[in-house]
C-alpha cells in the first residue's frame, strides 16, 4: 500500500523545511510581544469604549416598528421566499438561476437543475454578484460631464451629438462584450439604422478570439464550439482551466462528472497540459508541465504524430497513440489565445473525428464571440481620427487592455463618449456620459448562450435608481419609446413564429419562458463549409529565461467583480491566498533567483513593470511566472476600511491604493492578446510582504513527535486508482483503529440523524460551495488583516493537499466543516452548555448562551469552529439587505460554526408537516450542496435505509477523517480514485 | 466581639435589603431587560380588537392571513380593511343618530386614517400620494430567536395561548413575558402532533429549534 506512505502537505514551505521550523500554528514570538504593547493612549481608548459598551446596554428596549404593505400583491407574503427563474449575469456563460426572494429583496441565488445546458449548481463569482445590487456606490443617475443629470437631458444631449457626427461622417463606434441577447441585437440594428455610421465591436475582457478566427479559417464562420466534456473517454486540455475558468466552467464541471460515475465500466481520463497550477490542473488523471513555449511546441508534435508524421517530443507520441485510441470519443481543448495553436487544436480534433461527437459545431456556444482584430483596429481609427463617438457597455477596455491608457487618451479626444456602467471605473472617467445600466436582478433580458436554448432574465427587486438598460437607452436614442419588459416581449412577439415551433399561443410561449426561465427555439442555420485545412505559422523558438503566464482565476475572473468583498476574502482554490494577486514561481525557480515567499520582486515584460509578492507554487514548471489578472482594479480602493476597527487594526490596502496589481500591461498583442508566453525578467525589490493565506492555519496535521505511533501520517485524504478500485473498492482506505470510548452509547436518534458525505473524487475545488455557505450563513467577512491574524470566519473551507514533488504534484481538495460528531469533543468542554447536541445528530451552537470561552475551538480535532473577536456586523442599510433573516447575525464575543443549514432543515420540516406528508430525501438541500456544479455533497437522513446518504455511508470508500479519535463524525468522505490506466498508452513513469 | 457581631448585623441588613429589592422588583412593573411584559403601546390607528374580534366576531386568520403558511402572522394591509370599510365608515350608534336626524353620518376619525394612507378622498378618490401606517410592534421576541407562526398554527395551537384574549382588549398588551421558560411550558409537553402520520419531525426541547 504505497498511498500511506505517500505524504499531503498544505504548503510548500511546511513540507520542505527541516525539524526546526516545524508546524506551528503560534505566532512568533514578537508578534505576541507586540500586540501585548499597550500604550496610555489605548489605554484610555479601551476603557472609554468599555464605559460606552456598559452604558448602551443599561438603555430601554428600542420600539420596534411594523408597517405593512398598503395593497399586498398576491403572490408576496412577508416571511415567506419566493423563488423567481433568471440567468445569470455574473460573467459571460449565463448559468440559469433560481432566485430566492424574502420580502421584496434578492437573499440568494441558486443554480437551476432544470436547465439542459449548466443543469444546476453554480459558481462563487455567479453568487457573490447577488452584493453588487445592493453596493450603495452603485450610480442610481445618469451623469453629463461629472453633473448628476436627468434622462431627459441625457437623452436630448446625446441624440444631439450622434446626429453632428453622423453628418460628419464619423463613426459611432459601439463596444460592448459578447451580446447573446437576441432582442439586443435587434436594438442595435434599429440603432444602426437611425444612425447609418454605428459599428459594433464586440470584446471579451479575457478573450477566446483565436479559437472562433481559427473556425472562421477552417469552416467559415467564427464560431465556439459547444464542447461535451460528457462525451469524451480522453480528455486533452492543453492550458484551459475549463473546471475553473475556461469559457463556461458550471457546465463543463457537471458535464465532465457525468463521465466520471465509478460505477460505469470505464471513466474518463484527463491529461492537463499547463505552466500554472489550475484546478483543472488538481483535478487531471494526469499533469504535464510545460513552459507556454514547449506547450506550442508539444501540439505542434501532437498534431504531427497524430497525422502520422514526425516529431521530437516522446510525451507528445504517447499522447498521440492514446488520442488515436480514443478516435471519436477523445476531446482536445486549449486555452492559448493564438490562432495557430487553435488552427493545429482544430485539426487535431478534425483528425481524431471529435467533430460532431464530442465537440458540437452545428449548435455552437454563443457565449463569447469578441474579436481581437476588431478592437486593434478600433483603436487605430480612434487614434487617426475617424470615429466620432464611442459607446462602451459591458466592458472595461482602460482596464483590460494592454495599452488601456492610451486608449483613454484616444478616448478623451473623441465627440462623445458614453458608458453604461452603473459603477465608475477605469473608463468612465474618461467618458463624457454615463447611462447607468440596471443591475441583472433589476433588469429584463434575455439570451441565447447556446444556440437553440433561449434563456430568460426578469426584474426580481424594484430598481434601487433611476437606470435603465441598455436596450431601453440606444432605442430610446433611436427614437422607439417603450417600457423594459415590452422592448424583450415584443421582440419575441415579432419572431415567434419564425424561431418556436411548438404549437403554443405567444402568451403561452411567454408566460412558461419567464416562469421557467429558458426555452428551447429553433437554432439559427449555420452554412458551414466542411473542413478546410490551413497552415499554421507557429513560431517555434525556444525561450531561454522566465516566461509569463498571465491566467484569470475563478474567484475574480476578469476583474468584473472586483469591489466584491466576498471575492476578494475567498482563497484562490489552489495558492489560498486572499486579497492580493502573487508572483508564482516554482520552488526551484525560486531557489535559482534566492528568493522566499512574501520577497517583493519587480516583473518586467512588454516595456511594463510592476512589484508583487513572490509565491512559491509546488507544481508549477520551472522558469514561468503565473500572475492573475482581474486585480487592481479602480474602486477597490474602498476596502481601506474593511474589517473590524480596533486599537492594533492594520488596513487591507494602504489608503488609496488598489486590491493587487493590474497585470493586463503585460498582455502581448502580436497575433491578438496572448497571455502567456511573454517573456519577463525579474529582480528582487527587497522589502517583505505579509500575504493573508487561509492555510498556512487550522491544520489538522500532528507534530511528528506528538504522534502516535499507530498514525505517524494522519490520513485526511485517502487515495486510489480506478484500477486499483475495480479489483477492490475499499482499496487506498486507511483502517483506524478507534481507541475505546468513555461515553455510552445511551442517545438514540429515534427520528432523524441527519449525515452529510463529499466526495473527494468528484470535488473539483471551485470553492463555490464556500460562498454558498456565506450568502446562507450570514458569514462576515473580516479584512486581509483579519485573515492573516488567522481569524477569517468561513463555516466551510477548502482543505487543499499537494502530493509528489518537484513539478509532478497531484492536488486533493477536501470540504472540512463541522464534523457534527456523536462524540464531540467539543461539548463536554463548554461549561455553559452553549454547544450541545439535538435529537436529530445535530451539533448545536448556542450563541445567546455562549460567553467566549473558546475552549469548545481548542478541543476540536478539526478546527472548524470560529470565534467573533469582533462586532463584524456595520450599519449599513443597503448591504444589510442581503443578510439571510432567517440567521441570527452573531455578535461579538461568540463561537460560531456549520450548523448544517438548520434553517433549511426546519423550513422543510415546517412544510411537510403544514402539507401532512413525510420528508422525502431531497427536500433538503443544504447551501453547499445546492452550489456544488459537481454533486460532491450529499446530505440526508441516516435513519433512512433508502436514502442517497444512507447508501454512500455503506459505499466502500466511505470514511471518516481522523476516525482513529473516535468522535463519530456523521460528515463522511468518499475516497479520491484518479484514473491512470495505462492499458492504451505507455506514458513514461509519470506520477508515483 | 463588637467585630463579630457587626459583621453578623451587616450580613442580616444586606439579606433585608436584596429580599426587599426582589419583593419590589416581582411587584412593580419594571422588569428584566427584555422582559416587556404588559407591554401596551399606543398605535397610530386607534384600532379596536375588542370591537373588531370580539363583538364582530372576526376570525384571526381573516386579517392576520400570515400565521398560516409564514414565519410572520403579518398586519393586514390596508386593502384588507377596505373589504369593510370601504361600506362601513362610522359607528353603528351614530349611523342611527344621522338616520333619525336626517344627515349625513360623520366620517370615523380614525378609519378616515385609512383612508389617508391609501391617499384616498372620502369618497374613494385617489387624490394624494399612498403613506403606509407604522404600527408599533407588540410582541417582540429577541434576534437570536427564531421564532415562527407556521409550525404553531400546524401543530393547532390556539391564537390566545400566547396573545392573550385579544378580543377582549381595546389596546392591545402583552400579556405573557414571551420568556424562554414560558416557551418551554408548552415544548416540554408531548403533543399529539409530534408523532403523526409525517413521523416524528419536531423535537421541541433542542437548542436548534428555535436557535440559529
Amino acid at each position: 500500500m504505497s498511498d500511506l506512505i505517500k505524504q499531503y502537505y498544505m504548503s510548500y514551505e511546511d513540507h520542505a523545511c527541516d525539524q526546526e521550523c516545524s508546524v506551528s500554528d503560534l505566532p512568533p514570538a514578537e508578534e505576541v510581544a507586540k500586540t501585548s504593547d499597550v500604550t496610555r493612549r489605548s489605554f484610555l481608548k479601551t476603557t472609554g469604549f468599555s464605559f460606552a459598551a456598559l452604558m448602551t446596554a443599561c438603555s430601554k428596549t428600542p420600539v420596534q416598528k411594523a408597517i405593512p404593505f398598503l395593497i399586498q400583491p398576491e403572490e408576496v407574503l412577508p416571511g415567506k421566499a419566493t423563488w423567481y427563474a433568471s440567468t445569470s449575469f455574473a460573467c459571460e456563460a449565463g448559468c440559469s438561476v433560481h432566485v430566492k426572494n424574502r420580502d421584496g429583496r434578492p437573499i440568494k441565488l441558486e443554480g437551476n437543475p432544470h436547465h439542459p445546458i449548466t443543469q444546476g449548481g453554480l459558481c462563487s463569482q455567479c453568487q457573490a454578484s447577488l452584493l453588487e445590487l445592493y453596493d450603495s456606490t452603485r450610480l442610481f443617475d445618469p451623469v453629463l460631464y461629472r453633473q448628476s443629470s436627468t434622462w431627459d437631458a441625457v437623452d436630448s444631449h446625446v441624440v444631439k451629438e450622434l446626429r453632428k457626427i453622423k453628418g460628419k461622417e464619423k463613426e459611432i463606434v459601439l463596444l460592448t462584450g459578447t451580446v447573446s441577447s437576441p432582442s439586443l441585437n435587434f436594438a442595435i440594428k434599429k440603432f444602426k439604422k437611425k444612425f447609418k455610421t454605428v459599428s459594433h465591436v464586440q470584446m471579451d475582457e479575457i478573450s477566446y478570439g483565436a479559437i472562433l478566427d481559427a473556425h472562421k479559417q477552417n469552416y467559415g464562420k467564427r464560431i465556439l464550439p459547444k464542447y461535451r466534456f460528457d462525451k469524451a473517454d480522453l480528455i486533452v486540455s492543453i492550458d484551459a482551466d475549463f473546471l475553473g475558468s475556461w469559457v463556461s466552467p458550471i457546465q463543463f464541471t457537471k458535464d465532465f462528472r457525468k463521465n466520471r460515475d465509478l460505477n460505469a465500466k470505464h471513466i474518463s481520463k484527463l491529461i492537463q497540459v499547463e505552466s500554472r497550477m489550475s484546478i483543472t490542473g488538481g483535478k487531471a488523471d494526469e499533469r504535464i508541465a510545460l513552459s507556454p513555449s514547449e506547450m506550442v511546441l508539444f501540439v505542434k508534435d501532437l498534431d504531427a504524430f497524430i497525422r502520422g508524421k514526425k516529431g521530437s517530443n516522446a510525451k507528445a507520441k504517447e499522447l498521440a497513440k492514446a488520442l488515436k485510441h480514443h478516435q471519436g470519443k477523445s476531446l482536445v481543448v486549449s486555452g492559448i489565445n493564438d490562432i495557430n495553436v487553435q488552427l493545429l487544436i482544430n485539426r487535431i480534433n478534425h483528425t481524431l473525428r471529435n467533430v460532431g461527437r464530442t465537440l458540437d459545431i452545428q449548435k455552437p456556444s454563443k457565449q463569447f464571440a469578441g474579436s481581437d482584430s476588431d478592437v486593434q483596429s478600433l483603436f487605430q481609427k480612434m487614434k487617426n481620427g475617424s470615429v466620432g463617438a464611442l459607446l462602451v457597455a459591458d466592458v472595461n477596455p482602460i482596464y483590460a487592455l494592454p495599452n488601456g491608457i492610451e486608449f483613454g487618451s484616444a478616448m478623451d479626444s473623441l465627440d462623445l463618449t458614453v458608458s453604461f456602467s452603473d459603477k465608475n471605473n477605469e473608463t468612465t472617467e474618461h467618458c463624457k456620459v454615463i447611462a447607468p445600466q440596471l443591475h441583472g436582478l433589476e433588469s429584463w433580458n434575455d439570451s441565447e448562450q447556446v444556440s437553440g436554448l433561449l434563456s430568460m432574465t426578469q426584474p426580481v427587486i424594484h430598481p434601487f435608481g433611476k437606470n435603465r438598460s441598455i436596450r431601453k437607452s440606444i432605442s430610446s436614442w433611436s427614437g422607439i419609446q417603450t417600457d423594459e419588459r415590452d422592448l424583450v416581449r415584443n421582440y419575441w412577439k415579432k419572431i415567434f413564429q419564425s424561431r418556436v415551433k411548438s404549437g403554443k399561443t405567444f402568451a403561452r410561449f411567454w408566460n412558461e419562458l419567464v416562469h421557467d426561465g429558458f426555452a428551447k427555439i429553433s437554432p439559427e442555420k449555420l452554412n458551414l463549409t466542411t473542413f478546410q485545412n490551413r497552415k499554421p505559422n507557429l513560431s517555434t523558438s525556444k525561450i531561454d529565461g522566465l516566461e509569463l503566464v498571465l491566467f484569470s482565476s475563478s474567484q475574480l475572473g476578469n476583474g468584473r467583480h472586483a469591489e466584491n468583498p466576498w471575492l476578494q476574502e475567498l482563497p484562490d482554490p489552489i495558492t489560498k491566498v486572499t486579497w492580493d494577486n502573487t508572483a508564482s514561481l516554482s520552488p526551484k525557480t525560486a531557489e535559482k533567483y534566492n528568493l522566499k515567499k512574501g520577497d517583493i520582486i519587480q516583473v518586467k515584460s512588454n516595456g511594463s513593470s510592476m512589484d508583487l509578492p513572490v509565491l512559491l507554487q509546488p507544481g508549477q514548471r520551472n522558469n514561468t511566472i503565473a500572475i492573475a489578472l482581474g486585480y487592481g482594479r479602480k474602486g477597490t480602493e474602498r476596502f481601506h476600511e474593511v474589517g473590524p476597527d480596533w486599537l492594533e487594526k492594520k488596513s487591507t490596502v494602504a489608503k488609496g491604493e488598489t486590491v493587487g496589481t493590474n497585470a493586463s500591461p503585460f498582455i502581448s498583442e502580436t497575433n491578438g492578446f496572448q497571455y502567456s508566453g511573454m517573456v519577463a525578467t525579474i529582480s528582487k525589490v527587497g522589502e517583505s510582504y505579509d500575504l493573508a493565506m487561509t492555510q498556512t492555519y487550522h491544520t489538522l496535521s500532528n507534530p511528528e513527535n506528538t504522534s502516535p505511533a499507530i498514525m505517524p501520517v494522519r490520513p485526511f485524504v485517502q487515495e486510489t486508482t480506478f484500477e486499483e478500485y475495480k479489483k477492490d473498492p475499499s482499496s487506498g482506505k486507511h483502517h483506524g483503529h478507534p481507541v475505546t470510548t468513555m461515553w455510552k452509547d445511551d442517545h438514540p436518534y429515534d427520528g432523524h440523524h441527519w449525515g452529510m458525505a463529499f466526495d473527494l473524487s468528484a470535488c473539483t475545488g471551485c470553492s463555490s460551495c464556500i460562498i454558498g455557505c456565506q450568502v446562507e450563513n450570514n458569514v462576515p467577512v473580516v479584512g486581509k488583516d483579519e485573515v492573516h491574524r488567522k481569524r477569517d470566519m468561513a463555516w466551510l473551507r477548502l482543505d487543499r493537499y499537494y502530493s509528489g514533488e518537484g513539478e509532478d504534484i497531484d492536488v486533493s481538495f477536501q470540504a472540512m466543516m463541522c464534523q457534527h460528531c456523536d462524540n464531540a469533543p467539543c461539548e463536554p468542554v463548554c461549561p455553559v452548555l452553549a454547544t450541545v447536541h439535538s435529537s436529530e445528530g445535530l451539533n448545536q451552537q448556542v450563541y445567546n448562551r455562549c460567553v467566549g470561552t473558546r475552549f469548545c475551538a481548542n478541543n476540536c480535532p478539526y478546527k472548524v469552529r470560529r470565534f467573533n473577536w469582533f462586532e463584524y456586523a456595520r450599519e449599513d442599510v443597503m448591504e444589510n439587505m442581503v443578510l439571510n433573516p432567517d440567521v441570527t447575525v452573531r455578535s461579538r464575543g461568540v463561537m460560531e460554526k456549520c450548523s448544517m443549514c438548520v434553517q433549511r432543515i426546519q423550513e422543510a420540516k415546517f412544510e411537510a408537516k403544514r402539507l401532512g406528508i413525510p420528508l422525502k430525501d431531497g427536500n433538503i438541500k443544504l447551501a453547499c450542496e445546492q452550489s456544488c456544479p459537481a454533486d460532491a455533497i450529499t446530505f440526508g437522513d441516516l435513519n433512512d435505509p433508502e436514502s442517497r446518504i444512507s447508501k454512500i455511508n455503506k459505499d466502500e470508500r466511505h470514511y471518516h477523517v481522523l476516525e482513529d479519535l473516535n468522535v463519530l463524525p456523521t460528515v463522511g468522505y468518499l475516497t479520491q480514485v484518479k484514473n491512470r490506466d495505462k492499458s492504451d498508452q505507455t506514458s513514461g513513469g509519470h506520477h508515483g | 466581639m463588637d467585630k463579630l457581631l457587626n459583621k453578623q448585623f451587616s450580613t442580616i441588613i444586606g439579606i433585608m435589603i436584596v429580599v426587599a429589592v426582589i419583593i419590589s422588583f416581582k411587584n412593580s412593573s419594571f422588569h428584566i431587560p427584555g422582559n416587556q411584559e404588559d407591554y401596551q403601546p399606543t398605535q397610530p390607528i386607534a384600532f379596536s380588537h375588542q370591537l373588531h374580534a370580539g363583538e364582530m366576531e372576526i376570525a384571526c386568520q381573516y386579517c392576520h392571513f400570515g400565521a398560516e403558511d409564514s414565519k410572520h402572522a403579518g398586519i393586514p394591509p390596508a386593502n384588507v380593511c377596505m373589504n369593510c370599510h370601504k361600506f362601513v365608515n362610522n359607528t353603528f350608534n351614530e349611523t342611527r343618530r344621522a338616520d333619525l336626524e336626517n344627515r349625513k353620518p360623520v366620517f370615523s376619525k380614525e378609519i378616515k386614517k385609512i383612508y389617508a394612507s391609501l391617499g384616498l378622498d372620502l369618497d374613494g378618490i385617489k387624490v394624494n400620494d399612498e403613506i403606509p401606517t407604522e404600527w408599533v410592534k407588540v410582541h417582540n421576541v429577541p434576534d437570536f430567536v427564531f421564532f415562527s407562526h407556521k409550525p404553531h398554527i400546524t401543530a393547532g395551537v390556539d391564537c390566545a395561548k400566547c396573545h392573550g384574549d385579544v378580543q377582549t382588549m381595546t389596546q392591545v398588551k402583552q400579556v405573557e413575558d414571551l420568556s424562554m421558560g414560558w416557551c418551554l411550558d408548552c415544548h416540554r409537553q408531548e403533543h399529539d402532533s409530534i408523532q403523526s402520520a409525517t413521523g416524528r419531525t419536531a423535537y421541541l426541547q433542542d437548542c436548534a429549534s428555535c436557535h440559529y
